[in-house]
Parts: C-alpha cells; structure tokens; sequence
C-alpha cells in the first residue's frame, strides 16, 4: 500500500513546474495544468505536479497497490458479462453455422470482417505511439505508450477473433497454417487472406512482446515494491501475506530477475530501439496488408490502388481516437495521471487525428476521380451506389463522423476541452467502423445486377461485436488494476533531474528523497 | 417380422422400442418406411450402434458386439443383396435396361433404363432413368423418343425427388368415427370385392370414378372393362388444368375433338397467341416445341435467316420474353386482334364477325404487318393460341392456319378421344351435381384432388362428405384423401407398371426402377409390404380382374392392341421396353378432307364472341383475372417437392410463393409494390394475397398462379403460398373479371433476383439480326492502351470492353503453360436459343446434389442454384423518364410506375460458373481449395475448403454457392432449425445444439437422401461450392472412353446434365482443343464473347450474342447496335461516362434502377 | 562465483562484491567516470532507467543486439520465401489463376512478415540472452536498500571477482567516486 493517494500527489504540488526550461509556465488551477502555451519558445513540461523519482513510482504504482476505486468492480463484471455474452454468439455460430449471421450471396463478408478491420485499424496506434514516435523522439509519448501498446494488444485479440470465428468449418482452420497434413495440401501463399494471417499473427506478437519487453523494469518496480511490502507490515494477515507472496512471486518471475543494470540498460535500450525500428515497417504493412483483402480483389470498389496508404492513415486515426477514448476518462478516474499526461499530450493527439481524418477524407474524394477515370462503369457506379445507393446513411455517417468532425480540432477551445474530445473521438470510432462497413457492403453490388442484394446483420451479428467490445474493456480494466499503466521508467527518464549533466533543482517542498531510508 | 424386405439405410429411423403412432398423417412422416435392421437386428449391441453418431465410432465397438454388428449387416445386405436393391425389394419382372449388357451390373456405375412419365391432361414424355445399385437417382430424355430425344422437361427433371419424397402415403388407412385406422391391402382387397359387388344390381348406379385424364391405353381398357361390368357408373376424367378450349376449338374447326401438335422446327414465321409453349409446362407446351424454336434460332454466319416470333399476349410469358415483336393486350381483347388477323389471312372464317371490325388500340402494323409476313411465309408459318382463350379463337386460329397452308406442315392436329376428349368441367359438374342429388354413394378418386382444386362453385368439399364411400389413391396424403373414408397409397410411376401415349402419338411402356416403397404393418403382425398399388392394379381390384398384375395387365392391352403374337409380339416388347417406347408408333394427324376447316361452323362460333370494352384508365373496381397454372408446381400437385418449391418461376424470379401478378402502373394506382397484401375478389369471393409487379403486363389485368395455398400435401408444400382455387369458377377456368383494392399487411416473397435491370452492362449482348447480317464479319484489329494488338469482332465490340483496356496480366510473357492437356474443356451458351424454361436449373439440381433451403434461407440470399438463369428487363423507350421510369436510389421499388405493355424486352441468361482460366476465386482462397486442373476446370475440393467465403466475393459472376447450414441434410420444409419438431419441448429450437436437433428430427429426410447422386460429394456445411462443368461425368467418360479404346474424347461422347436438359440445345459442352468440336466452333463464331472478359479472367464459358428478328413495320431496327457511329476505335479519345457501355445498345438505353425494396430486398 | 572469492565478510560468508549509493544522476554520472576511470573491469551502475551517456562514463562498448536483428531479418526473410517456393512451387504445385508456381511477387507479403518476427525474436531474446536473464537469483536482491534501484536508488556495485577489488580500497574508491552507504555484499 502507497503510503501516499496517488490522485492526491498532484494538487498537493499545484503550480509547481520540475522543469527548469518552463519555469514560467503557472499550473491554471482549474485545469491544473498549464502545458497549452501557444509561444513555440517555450517549451511545456513533460510532467507537471514538481515529481521526483520517488513520487513517480508512488503514483503509478499506486494504482495497482492501493484498494481497487469504487467503479472498478462494476465495471468489470459488466465488461466481463458483455464479453460473456461474445462467448454465446460465438458458441452458438460454431455449433450452428455461419448462417447466424446476416450473410448472403452477393455479401459473403458481414460484420465479422468489418470489426476485424476495425479493430486491427485501433491497434495500430498502440505501436505508432511507441515506434514510430519513439524513433522521432517525441518524448511526450512516454506517458502513453503503455497505455497505448495494452489497447494495441487488447484490440488485436479482438480483431484476430473474428476472422477465425468467421470461417465456415473451424475446426479446419489450421490448414491456414504451413503444417504438413494428410492432405498434403500447402496453404496458397498468393492469397491475401493468407498475407493477412502472416501480417496479423506477426503483429500480435511482435507488439506483445514489445509491450512486455517495456514493462520488465515497470515489473521489477512492482516486484520490489510487493516485497518491501511484505517486510514493512507487522500485522499482516495469513491471507495477505499469501497474496503478497503470489504477487511477488508473479511479478518476480514477469520482471526475469532485472536488477536495473547498465550494462542490461545498454543492451535493452539497444533492443527497444531497433524493435521500435522493426516494427514502423511492420505496422505499416500490417494495415496495407489488412487492405490487400480488398484491394487485391477484382470487386469494383475494392479493386483500388489507394486502399494501403488509405488503410494506413485510417488506422492511426481510429487508433489515435481509441487511446484518447480510454485516457480521458482514465484521465478524469485517475486524477494524478493529469501530471504525466498532460493536456500537451491530449491536444497533440487531437493535431494528429485532424490530420489523419483529413487524409481519409481526401482518400475518400480522391476514390470518385479515381473511378471516374478508371472509365470503367463498374467502378464508377460501385462508387455512386456507396455514396448514393441502398447504404447512403453508412457513407454519411462514415463522413461525417471522420472527416467532418475532427476538423473542429483547429479550434484551440475544442483541442484543450477532454469531454468535447471525448465526444468527438466517440464520433471518430463509429465513422472509422462505418468507414469498412461501407467497404464491406460494397460487395451488395457488383458486377451482376442479378445478383445484387441487401445486407442486413442478425441479433447474433450485433451481439458478438458488442461482445468483442466487452473482451476489449475486461482485458483492459485488468490491466488497469494488475500492471503499470504508464511506463515508470520512461517517465523518470523525461523528469529534468533524469539529465546527469544539468544540475538538479533544489527540491522544493518534495518529500526528502536522498539519504535516508524509507 | 420381415427378414426379407429390409433396408440398411434406414437404419436409425426408428428406435425398436418406441411405441408406434396412431396412423394419421403422422404414420407417412417417413421414419416408418421400410421396417428393417432395427427389427431384425433387434439386440441391444445393435441398437446402441444404431443410436451413436455413424459410423465414425464403429472401431469402438468392441469385440463381441463388433462381429455382431458385422453379422448383422453381412446378414441383411445378404438378404436385400441378392436384390442388388439396397432395401428395396427387387421386381419380380425383368425389366431391361438401356445398356448392352444388362447382366453387369458394375457397381458404381449407373443404369439407364427407359420409360416414361404421363402428363397431365394427356401426352407423355419418353425418360432415361439412371438408377445407381438400383436406386433411381435422375431421370434423363430418352434420345430415342421423338418427343424427348434426350431432352427433358422441368417437371420430369424433379420426378425423382418425388420418388423419395417422405411424406407419400405409405399405407391403406381407413376413417372410422372419424379416426384413421391403418388396413392393409389385403383387407382393402377384401373389402372392395365386396363392395363393389353390390353394384352388380345396380348397373352401377350410384358408382363414379374421379380420375387423372393421362393417355394410357391401359387405363383406358381398364375403364372398358368397369364400363362393361357397370354401364351405368360415371367414369370421370379431371384434371384443374385443361386445354378444353382446343378440344372445342378443334370440334368446332374440324368436327371432332383434336390435339394440336407443332412442327415448329419448319416454322420460320411463328405468332403466338397467348400460348405459354415455351415453357415446358401447360397450354400444351412440349419439349418438341421448344427444340423446334431453338432449330429456328440456330445462326452460325451472317447469312443465316432465322425465326420470327410475334407474342400477342397479356401475361409475359417465355414465350413474350423470346418474342421479336411482343404486344401486350388484355385477355379480352385478343380474339378481336386474332378476328382482326384472320381478316386479312382467312376473311371468310370472319365473315360478319363483330370483332373483326372491332376498336382496337393498337398500331396497324400488328395487323398488316403481321398478316403480310405470316403470309409470305405460307406453309413455313403457324399461330399458336393458348389454353385462356376461348374455343372459339382455337376454331378461327385453325382456321387461319389452315388459310397459312400451316396444317400438315408446321402444325397438326391429332384427333383424341376417350379420356383425353373428355371435358374435365364436364367431369367435376357432373360429379358434383350427382352428389348434391345424392346419386353417389361409391366415389372413386384416383390422382385427383378435386376437395383442393375443384370449381369454387360447385362446393365440393361439402358434397364429398355426403357420399357414403370414398376411395382415393394418390402419391399423397393429400386434401381429398384426408376427406375420404379409404385412403390408398399409389405407387410412384418409377415404382410401377403402365404405359403412355406421347403427344405426338409415341407409345411407351412405363417400367419400374424399384418396388414401390411401403410400410410394414406392424400392428396387423402382417409381413406384408404395405407399397403403393398403381391405378391400374386397383382398378383391377375394382372390376375383379382375372389380371392383378400390371405388369401382365400392360402387357394384355399391348398383345391385345398389337397385330403381332407369340415370338413376334415378345419381341417387339422386348423392343419396346429396351427402347423405352414402340418403334413406329407415332400417333397420325388429321390428314386430307378431315384437316379441311369446316368455316361456317368457325364464322357461326365467331358470332358468338363479343367485341371488348373499349380502353380506359386503369380501374381497380373492375379488372380482368387470369389464372394460370404455376411455372413450378402446376396445379399443385408438385406442392411437396422442394426442388420445384425452390425453383424461381421463370420471370419473376420468386419462389416458394405465388403473388398476385399485376402491371407496374397498375400497382402504382393502388400505391403498392413488392409484399404489400391486396384483396381480389372475383365472383363475390375474396383472397387476400401479396403482389407482384410485371412489366409487359396489360394494366388492368391480375394474374393469379393456381397449384400453391396446400393445406395437406407434406411438410414442404403445407401451407405454402396462397390458394387461388379459392376464386376459380366453373365459368372462369382461365380468365375472369374482378376488383383488387388494398389490404392491410405485408408478406415476405423470396425472390432470387430482385434487381430487374442491367445497368447499361454489356452482360447479356443483343442485337438485331439486321445489325448481325452488316457487321457479323467484321473484325477489327487495332492496338491497345499497352500497344498490344486486339481483334474484336462482332461480340467483343459491346460494352465497356471495346473501348476500355483490358487488365494485363503481368505473366503474360513467362506464363507457364499450365492448359496444355489434350482436353480443354468449355462450354458455349446460345443466347439466342435460350428461352429461360431452367430445366438446366433443376437438371443440375438433380445431377449434383444441390440442397433446397427452404423460404427462409432464399429470402435471405442463401438459394444454392449452381446454374441460375439471369432475367433482365430492358426498355425500347429511349428517355427513361419519358417512359415514367422514377427515381433512384433509395426508391420504393423496383421499375416503380412506368409504362408497360410492348415496350418491355426481356433478356435471359444462363450462368453456370464461368470456369475462367485466370480464376479471382483462386487466388484469393487461403488454403488451396479452389484450384485448376490441367483441363481448364476451376476445381472445388470440399474437403480442404475451410469456408472463408472469400471466393465467393471475387467471383464476379457471383456463381459461387455457400452452405451456411447444414443444407445437405436438413429438413425441406423451408424450415431449417426444424422447430415443428421441437415444439412444446423447449421454448426455442434455438436452445438445441444442432447434433442433437438432427437427433430429433431422427432421419426425417433419410429417405430424400436416396435420391442423391453418388458421384457427386454432399456437401457440408462451412463450404463453398460451385458448378464443376459435372466433373464427374467427366470423369466417368474419361474411363469409358479409355475401357472403349477410343482415340481422344469424341464430340458429344457425353454432356453436362444443363447441356443435356436443355431442349433448345443453347448449351454446347465440350473439349476446346479440339478444333473441330461444336464448343471450339461456337467459340470462334463472331457471336462468341466472354462475360466480363475486360477483367482478363478468361472464361471458358462463352456467350453468344442474342439477336432478334424484329418486324421493321412495327418496331425499326437497329443495323448498328454499337456506339458512336459503330466504330468502337472512335471511342478512346472521348471522355467515358458511366452509362454508354450500354449492353442493349440497339434498343435505347436499359432501365438503370438500383433500387431498394419495402421489404428490405435490394433492387 | 565461488572460485573467485578470495575475501570473506564476518560472519564467514564468501563476499560478492561491494555496493554504494549514489544521490542523483550525475552524482552517479560522475561516480562511474572516477570508477572507470580506476581501471576497475567488473563493476556495474544500477539506476531506475537508463541514465544519457553512462555507456561513455563507463567505458562501455557498443551493444551488440543489432548483429542479431539483423541476422533474424535475414534468416526470417530468406526462410518465408525458401518455404513459400517449397510449398507452392515444388512440393505440390496447383494451377492458381494461371499464374506461375513460383510467383514471387505474391510472395513478398509474408517475406517481409516472417523477416519482421523472426527479427523482433532475435531482438529480444538476444537481449535476454546478453544480459543473462532471466536471472532470478542475485546477491544485490538481498540487501535491501538495492531495492530502491527500481524505485529512485542509484547504485555502483564493484565485484569481488575484479582484481582491483579489496573490501577496504574499493571501500574508498566508492567513497571517493561520492557514494554514501556503501555495504560489503555476501554472495
């Protein structure tokens, strides 16, 4: 147990700034933050609330340590019962058959290839947040990144449920993999879907075990941490002491015995760095690869040139939209988080997804003059039925919701306002999953008038992506409540005194940190 | 006990112990056919086998219970084995084969057998059964029999299902206080000989026989021999569907009742007066016929001529879909345009006619024109009327065939008599008069249905419980059996004896592929199979035959008939049974002074006839009706049989239900489309039914589909659609006048093709003969956009693909050359033969196993049909808005409002999977289960596909076939979860796990699995699959072929089921690398293109293009049916807009309506 | 570790080494140069996150983790395309869409894949693998002030087994490099 409330750190140190380059800027006590200086000179402090290392670790780890908050409970029995409710659809697809769901002829992909790609798309800012803005140095992203890297995670075990559900024989969908059978039959390599098992298994791992690399110094803190535990409480319980020996245990055979030595630093931060270098390629080409699904398809509509680098841009942004969907409430839930996180970081964000839904917007207007001058009429009209056909109210929505309402991040007052993001990110998830439902249903009309047909989901349709919602929200509530939320380590590694070659400020008002024993 | 009559695959139908129904209905459920190994093999080791999953578990059964499960099935396939039958017990005559060497019987390889399948009403058609260990499993034409000649009809096609169709009656039961009590035959036996006797005293007063009106010389001699025993019992022929009108037609014309049969293969001139001839079923329709047009539609090269079809009619019809020139007119307005035809072509047989001279808003050129042509065609012209018009327009229209010097040439009129002459009106009043008078007390009914489908009128139902006795003998427990004191199941014609006269006169025996399924009577501890009786056997019965036989009862009336005896006579039988009809034996039209028209008796019934009301706007409050029989189940008598159930009618495309049919504008008076419920009334009574929107309807006219609304027919067909007998009277047979108005509700129609239009897609090519005969020989050659040369002929210059660049396929150059077997094969459809009947649908139906899903699954997208017959609907109006075509997308429906009438084309096209040598599919599959052989075929292997689906989604032809469910071995009733059978257990067959379902439903369908062809893989749910250009025909003419020690694969060494189903032979099946086959010559006729070949997918299924033959007078023709002037190379410079690829580009611009249906259907 | 224990502490056990605490970064920073500095081999710096530039203030070569990765990427790359041409090319070659057995092209996607994971492997595990972990066993765990190195501790820990070392002059090389609470580690 903390001895101090993590949430209350912060405004215990209300307007004291720790970084000596942005001594000027005055913590506004409303928002208690003061990161959104609009002068390009001054640069806004990583962390807020006057930190040291000590109170760093007492925070995040507080978190975990200290009695779970009132809503935790609830709220994971709720998201544990909706993931329940996954697991029926599921059971009941499997022992019944694909016909469950609302499929038809000319619709062979429903919903359960939308929510893959939907989900695939948030994952990916999990590793843009730590790859790719890890190798441009954008220190900011250290408050997020593990939060981001978990949603990775989380979301692409969602997604990878569903292109393994949808198939029609489960129980065969190994031959997907290279594994020699009695059939002798290999799987077809010049087949997307194949790509895509690649692409996706390889993400998965590549992002779990990055995020898992990223935590072994968070574990060790933690490990630690359960062990002085048990050494500081005289009065502890046969139950407890059980409890902290499981968690020391577990957290002592998660952190590999590290021991936060320089020589192992140099060889991880080595390691980090070229994962993070391995994995820019890889998230992109996840995505594109994700997109080949389409676009290697002679479907009018799908058949499109411009579909990875669109695929791509539309990832960061949902994904972007997701992670600020989680943190602004995790943000209002956990109020010391706002010293790391800053609205710096918050409005950042919201610059990329205007950027991103305005390359999605331009994606979508460029597909009309691409299908214009393609001068074939199944194209055009694939096009002119997306936006004007049976599914005119997807294709509005997928616009309006991604193109239309992150341009309202140009105004300083919508940027810096959480709950306004957080409505506006909300927006930018259902657009970004109408954004494939309108690809996917453009399937409904293709090249045979004949066989043109409507696409409606079944209840087991909607259930199982509501579901996959509550997978999403239990795997993450447990993160929450088990493993670091932000990256220890990386966060004393931004704070100023971090920087052997400055001289540290003199702390004022911290709790006395060197010399002696706690 | 029987040890005898047992069945192996019947096993698990019934466990041993459980207590046996009460014979109701529930006692034809199936699960009772052939009591078998459950009863023999009556152990517990046994039963417990039987209960487990088969037979993936058998290694577990352990030691002693092993060997005797072993024991137990050498023992009983022993037993049947001898019969070579699995659980079927064998005829005890021989009946021959069709191939050489009946003795070698191989296993694995099907025998042919020949015979044949009465129609209704009369006529026949000579069939092929194949019979796999003697199991028939698909009926084929017989090449020999000059109706088929290899070619068969729809419902033919779907016969063998109703073999195994497991709600057929299965024994003798009889109604005591109300409660059906099973008998067996032998006490039936009994009882009739008794019964009847007492109508010895009588003359047989007070006895009447309802029956099928079939041409069976057979059942004729049988009728002699009751009307000898009893001169007075009333001997009834009905059927719901007649073609009275020709009879009286043909009395008036020529004096005595007559059959028309056409020579429509030396017809190049053809009017059709609202005739439905081409397609496959009523109105006289024959196989003869259509094959006739197709030889008319043949063209190879630029100089050929061919047909003119003029359709004259208010229904569109196949035959208004193939038409040249088609005019749209009210049922009661066409005996004035036929009166106004004759006073040009036979004046005298309209001599003093008011209709001749009657108002008629049509363009003059329909009667100039028409007559001019029809004329100058002499001797090579007919007119065929339809069954819906009066005997008087069949009178004049003999008589203008006569003035066309068509009688002895393109038609002929065979002279009926005794059954087929009688008057199925007649028959029914009759019978009900008597029974309202009480004059009956001993009511036969054979095949009959009359308490289902008589004259609303006569109140038949009512009167039949009054008569004291009734018998009935049908395939099913249907309304009248249920209504009847004895009910008696009738044997399959696949089961029995009999014999057939052919429309044109052909004789052939009926022989039976097994013994007739049945039920052993347990409760009567009777071993006695209680299998069907054929008529002929009951009627013997009846009159107490010194023959019970059929067999010798058939071969009686033969000897009898025949001038041959002894040796003679034995051969010619044995002839006639190899051949599957006598030699010789077509039947002799009307030749001489007695084809000569009788015009007064003609000018006299003319008089008779009224001119019709003059044209007006639409009013709802007084519409003219027409019933007709459905495309798909007739009169309803193929109500029980899925694949019909689910077969789309061919024009509206919806199955499993029979909406009320009515014009666009029609409809839009009332401010309805799809689904939305109307009342007609007609004679005071009223139907609430769905609607139905046709263009090329006359407005004002409602279109009402007999043969739907069963309420007892089998779990398929009860209470499926809407029974329109309920309106029908005596009076209006065909046609009447009525009101509709709306009703409250919407209803729910599966249609398979719910958008009508082509998009401006250059998928079904059409052009006009004219544009043909100019352009046929022109090739171009020009560079592409890649600097590639490209030849386009003929049927490459439409569409987007003449002036757009094909995609290049980038291993162009180092392809490996993977098609370089000797065999290649492909197929080639004639668009201009194809008249869009789909007996290849159901042909392929039968060869491959293909599921029936059932309403619900239809409804939803999910029909299996591995070939499907595209039909569009293209407008010769140039301004679609001109035309009163609204809106968008997003509208209410489908060709919302509009003009209708004449301005209406329709466009069939087959589509089979194309087979494209660059398939999309296969790329796309994951794991290697759609690959290609070295033949050029796009193989499925069931076993590796895992379902992805995707295959399905780059198919642009949208030919592949998913099984969402469990099709293969589900139930048929339209209802997959099977919840009848669950009901009052749990609350929702939901709750069920499906094994267990299938439990439940305990094999229900076991027995329509005898039907399955066993070359062909059943497919599973969780897989894809898809026309395989019948591989395993393929395959089994690559065996005979090398057993045969022939060079190569002669031409048309064997077909594709399509391609041998198909009666106007559009489809050519063959090996491409053989330059000299019809497939590789159709395939380098000019006319040849492949759909969608822009996207380089290479088809090997190739298209010709459709041409039409309009009459210039009435419709201008189009020499130049491309764009911009005719020169496709004009086009790469302009801009392209969306809509100029225009496939129908000599007749406008096509209907682009993408639209979205009230019922969620898209459009 | 035994058999370079020359020195043993009071109470008889074997001493691993010697450890002192730092106060800051640079108080560190500065430590470890002295260290260095005093041509001490087996030492280390344990910090709660890597402190910029100690590689340098430690004398530390480069890491060697990138020869890894790039040999997993060549390995996993070249491996996805020897197996793709194996399985689709010369075990058991379909006709798929006439295109050729080996197309190449379509087998870049999981190429790059295979390349990326196999790498990502080499990546981490050859982190592990040069840092010997997991190691769950260390002396430092047993001194409870070394906890803080997760927590805000800064700490050099010299080894018994370093020639340099001797319990009293190592004492005094910590001190001198500005440790305080420098303790002997028993092993």
């Amino acid at each position: 147990m903390s001895p101090v409330d993590p949430d209350a750190y912060g405004a215990q140190n209300l307007g004291k700034a720790s970084d000596p380059a942005a001594v000027d800027v005055v913590r506004d006590p409303e928002t208690i933050d003061g990161t959104l200086v609009d002068d390009p000179s001054v640069r806004a402090p990583l962390v807020l609330g006057g930190r040291d290392f000590h109170s760093v670790t007492e925070t995040i780890c507080g978190w975990s340590e200290n009695k779970a908050p009132g809503w935790w409970l609830p709220a994971f029995m709720f998201s544990a019962a909706t993931a329940g409710v996954a697991g029926l659809m599921i059971l009941y697809l499997v022992t019944t058959g694909v016909g469950v769901w609302g499929l038809n002829n000319p619709v062979a992909w429903g919903w359960a290839i939308v929510n893959f790609v939907w989900w695939v798309g948030i994952g990916h800012a999990g590793t843009l947040i730590s790859a790719i803005l890890c190798i441009f140095k954008q220190k900011w992203r250290t408050s997020i990144n593990r939060f981001a890297e978990a949603m990775t995670i989380f979301a692409v075990i969602c997604a990878g449920t569903f292109p393994g559900i949808h198939v029609g024989r489960i129980w065969f969908a190994w031959f997907l993999f290279p594994i020699p059978n009695s059939n002798s039959i290999w799987p077809n390599f010049k087949s997307p879907l194949l790509w895509d098992v690649f692409a996706v298994g390889t993400y998965f791992t590549v992002s779990l075990l990055f995020w898992y690399m990223g935590m072994i110094p968070d574990i060790a803190t933690f490990r630690d941490r359960a062990i002085k535990r048990m050494d500081l409480r005289k009065t502890i319980g046969p139950f407890q002491l059980a409890v902290g020996k499981i968690a020391a245990f577990g957290y002592g055979v998660a952190s590999l015995g590290w021991r936060f030595s320089h020589r192992h630093w140099q060889n991880y931060e080595k390691a980090y760095i070229l994962l993070a270098g391995i994995a820019t390629p890889l998230v992109l080409s996840v995505h594109s690869v994700v997109s080949f699904d389409f676009a290697v398809a002679v479907v009018p509509g799908w058949h499109t040139t411009i579909f990875p680098p669109y695929f791509v841009a539309g990832a960061i942004f949902s994904g972007f939209a997701m992670v600020l969907t989680l943190l602004i409430p995790a943000r209002a839930l956990y109020p010391g988080m706002k010293d790391f996180v800053t609205a710096r970081t918050i409005e950042n964000m919201c610059k990329i997804i205007t950027v991103t839904g305005s390359m999605v917007g331009f994606a979508y207007i460029m597909e009309f003059f691409i299908a214009w001058y393609s001068a074939s009429s199944y194209e055009s009209e694939a096009f002119i039925i997306r936006a004007l056909g049976p599914y005119w109210w997807a294709y509005f929505i997928m616009f309006f919701c991604n193109v239309l309402s992150p341009q309202v991040f140009w105004l300083k007052w919508a940027r810096s306002t959480p709950w306004f993001i957080f409505i506006v990110t909300i927006f930018v998830n259902i657009g970004m999953w109408f954004e494939r439902f309108v690809i996917v249903t453009t399937l409904s009309s293709d090249f045979m008038p004949s066989s043109w047909g409507y696409y409606a989901p079944t209840y087991v349709d909607v259930l199982t992506f509501v579901g996959s919602l509550g997978i999403f929200m239990t795997l993450f509530l447990l993160f929450m409540r088990f493993l670091p939320m932000l990256a220890i380590s990386e966060v004393k590694n931004v704070l100023p005194q971090a920087n052997p070659h400055a001289a540290p400020p003199p702390p004022a008002g911290a709790p006395a940190t060197n010399g002696e024993a706690r | 006990m029987s040890k005898a009559k047992q069945c192996p695959s019947s096993v698990g139908n019934e466990p041993a112990t459980k207590e046996r129904e009460p014979l109701d209905r529930s006692a034809a459920t199936g699960r009772a056919y052939w009591r078998s190994l459950d009863e023999i093999a009556d152990t517990p080791e046994f039963r417990e086998f039987l209960e487990r999953e088969f037979p993936a578990s058998a290694s577990e059964l352990a030691g002693e219970s092993r060997r005797d499960f072993l024991r137990v099935m050498a023992a009983s396939i022993a037993l049947v084995g001898a019969a070579s039958v699995p659980g079927c017990r064998r005829s005890d005559h021989k009946i021959l084969p069709y191939n050489r060497d009946p003795e070698d019987v191989i296993h694995g390889k099907p025998l042919f057998y020949g015979t044949a399948m009465l129609l209704p009403g009369g006529g026949a058609e000579g069939l092929l059964a194949e019979a796999h260990e003697g199991r028939p499993t698909k009926l084929e034409g017989n090449p020999l029999h000059p109706i088929n000649r290899g070619k068969s009809g729809v419902f033919a096609q779907a016969a063998a299902l109703d073999l195994y169709d497991p709600d057929r009656l299965v024994q003798p039961t009889r109604l005591a206080k109300g409660e059906p009590v099973p008998v067996t035959w032998r006490q039936i036996d009994g009882i009739a000989r008794s019964h009847f006797r007492q109508f010895d005293l009588t003359n047989g007063r007070g006895l009447a026989f309802l029956v099928s009106k079939v041409s069976s010389p057979t059942r004729d001699a049988m009728r002699n021999r009751i009307l000898e025993r009893w001169p007075e019992a009333k001997w009834l022929p009905y059927e719901p569907i007649d073609n009275e009108a020709e009879l009286d037609g043909t009395r008036i014309a020529f004096g005595r009742p007559c059959r028309t049969v056409h020579a429509i293969e030396k017809a190049r001139r053809i009017l059709s007066i609202e005739s439905d001839w081409l397609s496959g079923y009523g109105d006289g329709a024959s196989i003869a016929d259509q094959r006739g047009f197709g030889a008319g539609r043949t063209v190879t090269d630029t100089h050929d001529d061919m047909s003119r079809l003029y359709a004259v009619e208010s229904m569109m019809t196949l035959a208004g879909a193939s038409a040249d020139n088609r005019l749209a007119l009210k049922p009661s307005e066409i005996p004035a345009y036929v009166a106004k035809l004759a006073g040009r072509i036979a004046p005298d047989a309209v001599a003093g006619s008011d209709l001749a001279g009657a108002e008629l808003d049509i363009d003059s050129a329909w009667i100039e024109s028409v007559a001019a042509d029809l004329l100058a065609h002499r001797g090579a012209s007919v007119v065929i009327v339809g069954a819906s018009q009066p005997a008087e327009v069949h009178g004049l229209v003999a008589a203008i065939n006569s003035a066309l010097g068509a009688i002895g040439e393109t038609v002929h009129y065979v002279s009926v008599e005794g059954d087929e002459a009688a008057s199925s009106l007649e028959s029914i009043r009759t019978l009900s008069r008597d029974m309202k008078a009480g004059r009956v007390e001993t009511l036969v009914t054979i095949d009959t249905n009359p308490v289902y489908d008589a004259p609303v009128e006569l109140d038949f139902a009512e009167r039949h419980a009054k008569v004291k006795t009734t018998m009935h003998l049908s395939l099913h427990f249907n309304e009248t059996a249920a209504a009847s004191t004895y009910r008696l199941n009738k044997a399959h014609f696949l089961e029995s004896w009999g014999d057939a006269v052919a429309a044109d006169g052909a004789r052939s025996v009926i022989q039976p592929m097994v013994e007739p399924l049945g039920y052993v009577n347990a409760e009567h501890s009777d071993e006695e199979v209680q299998h069907g009786r054929t008529d002929l056997e009951f009627l013997a019965m009846i009159v107490d035959d010194e023959l019970r036989d059929p067999f010798e009862i058939v071969r009686r009336t033969w000897g009898n008939a025949s001038s041959l005896s002894g040796e003679a006579f034995e051969k010619r039988w044995r002839q006639t049974l190899h051949d599957g009809f006598e030699p010789g034996s077509a039947g002799s039209a009307l030749r001489g002074n007695r084809a000569r028209v009788r015009t007064n008796e003609v000018v006299q019934a003319m008089g008779r006839l009224r001119a019709p009301a003059a044209r007006s706007a639409i009013d709802l409050s007084d519409v003219e009706v027409l019933f007709r029989p459905s495309a798909t189940l007739f009169d309803g008598r193929y109500a029980n049989n899925g694949w019909l159930q689910e077969l789309p009618d061919p024009m509206s495309k919806v199955t499993w239900d029979n909406p009320a049919i009515v014009s666009p504008a029609t409809a839009k008076a009332m401010g309805l489309v799809e689904g939305a419920m109307i009342d007609v009334t007609v004679d005071g009574r009223t139907l609430t039914l769905p609607i139905w929107r046709q263009p090329g309807l006359p407005d004002g006219l409602v279109v009402l589909e007999l043969g739907y609304g069963r309420e007892r027919v089998g779990r398929v067909g009860d209470g499926v659609g809407f029974n329109t007998y309920k309106l029908r009277t005596g009076g209006a047979l065909r046609r009447g006048t009525g009101k509709i108005a709306a009703a409250v509700g919407e209803f729910t129609i599966a249609c398979v093709q719910t958008h009508w239009a082509m998009e401006g897609r250059a998928l079904v090519r059409e052009a006009d003969l004219v544009a043909w005969q100019k352009h046929g020989d022109e090739v171009i050659v020009d560079q592409d956009h890649y600097g590639r040369e490209r030849r386009l002929d003929f049927g490459d210059r439409f569409g987007v693909e003449s002036h757009s660049p094909a995609i290049v396929d980038i291993y162009e150059d180092d392809q490996e050359h993977h098609y370089t077997n000797r065999l290649q094969w492909a197929m080639s459809i004639d668009l201009n033969k194809c008249i869009g009947c789909a007996a290849c649908t159901i042909a392929c139906q039968a060869e491959n196993n293909i599921p029936v899903v059932g309403k619900d699954q239809v409804n939803r997208g999910r029909e299996m049909h591995w070939i499907r017959i595209d039909r569009y609907y293209a407008s010769q109006v140039s301004d679609p808005s001109e035309a009163g075509f609204e809106g968008d997308f997003g509208d209410a429906g489908p060709y919302t409002g509009g003009r209708t009438g004449d301005d209406v084309d329709v466009l069939m096209m087959p589509v089979p999977c194309q087979q494209c040598e660059n398939a999309p599919c296969e790329t796309v599959c994951p794991v290697n289960a759609t690959v290609h052989s070295p033949e050029g075929l796009n193989d499925m292997a069931y076993n590796r596909c895992i379902g992805t689906r995707y295959c399905a989604n780059n198919c642009p032809y949208k030919v592949r076939r998913f099984n969402f469910f469990d099709y293969a071995t589900k139930r048929l009733d339209g209802d997959y979860v099977g919840k009848e059978a669950l009901d009052g257990v749990v609350p929702s067959a939901d709750y069920i796990p499906p094994r267990l379902r299938q439990k439940i439903d305990e094999g229900k369908d076991e027995l329509q699995t005898m039907q399955y062809n066993p070359d062909v893989t059943v497919r599973e749910r969780g897989v894809m699959e898809k026309c395989t250009y019948c591989v395993q025909r393929i395959n089994e003419a690559r065996v005979e072929v090398k057993t045969r020690g022939l060079e190569g694969m002669p031409d048309g060494f064997f077909e594709t089921a399509c391609q041998q189903a198909c009666p106007t032979e559009a489809i050519v099946f063959g090996n491409k690398s053989d330059e000299n086959s019809r497939v590789s010559q159709q395939r380098e006729n000019h006319r040849s293109y492949g759909m969608l070949s822009y996207l380089s997918t290479k088809p090997r299924t190739t298209y010709m293009v459709k041409l039409r033959n309009p009459n210039p007078a009435i419709r201008a023709t189009h020499e130049d049916p491309f764009h911009h002037g005719g020169g496709h190379e004009t086009h790469s410079d302009e801009t392209h807009t969306g809509n100029h690829d225009d496939g129908h580009a000599d007749a406008g611009v096509i209907l682009r309506l993408p639209v979205l249906t009230s019922t969620g259907g898209l459009a | 570790m035994a058999t370079h224990t020359e020195y043993t502490s009071e109470s008889g056990e074997p001493i691993w080494g010697i450890f002192g605490e730092f106060k800051d970064p640079s108080a560190i920073y500065h430590g470890a140069e002295i260290v260095r500095d005093a041509g001490v081999k087996k030492w280390d710096v344990h910090s709660p996150f890597p402190i910029h530039g100690m590689d340098e203030a430690m004398g530390l070569s480069g890491p060697k983790v990138g020869y890894l990765v790039a040999f997993g990427g060549m390995l996993g790359a070249s491996g996805a395309m020897l197996m793709q041409w194996y399985m689709n090319a010369y075990d058991y070659k379909f006709i798929v869409a006439d295109k050729p057995f080996f197309a190449w092209e379509q087998f870049l996607p999981v190429t790059f894949e295979l390349g990326v994971l196999i790498s990502a492997f080499f990546a981490i595990f050859g982190m592990l693998a040069l840092n010997k972990l997991p190691m769950f066993y260390h002396p430092l765990f047993k001194k409870e002030r070394f906890l803080r190195a997760s927590d805000d501790g800064f700490f050099i820990a010299i080894e018994a087994r370093d020639s340099t070392f001797n319990p009293e002059k190592s004492r005094e090389l910590l001190e001198r490099a500005g440790a305080f609470n420098i303790e002997l580690v028993e092993e």
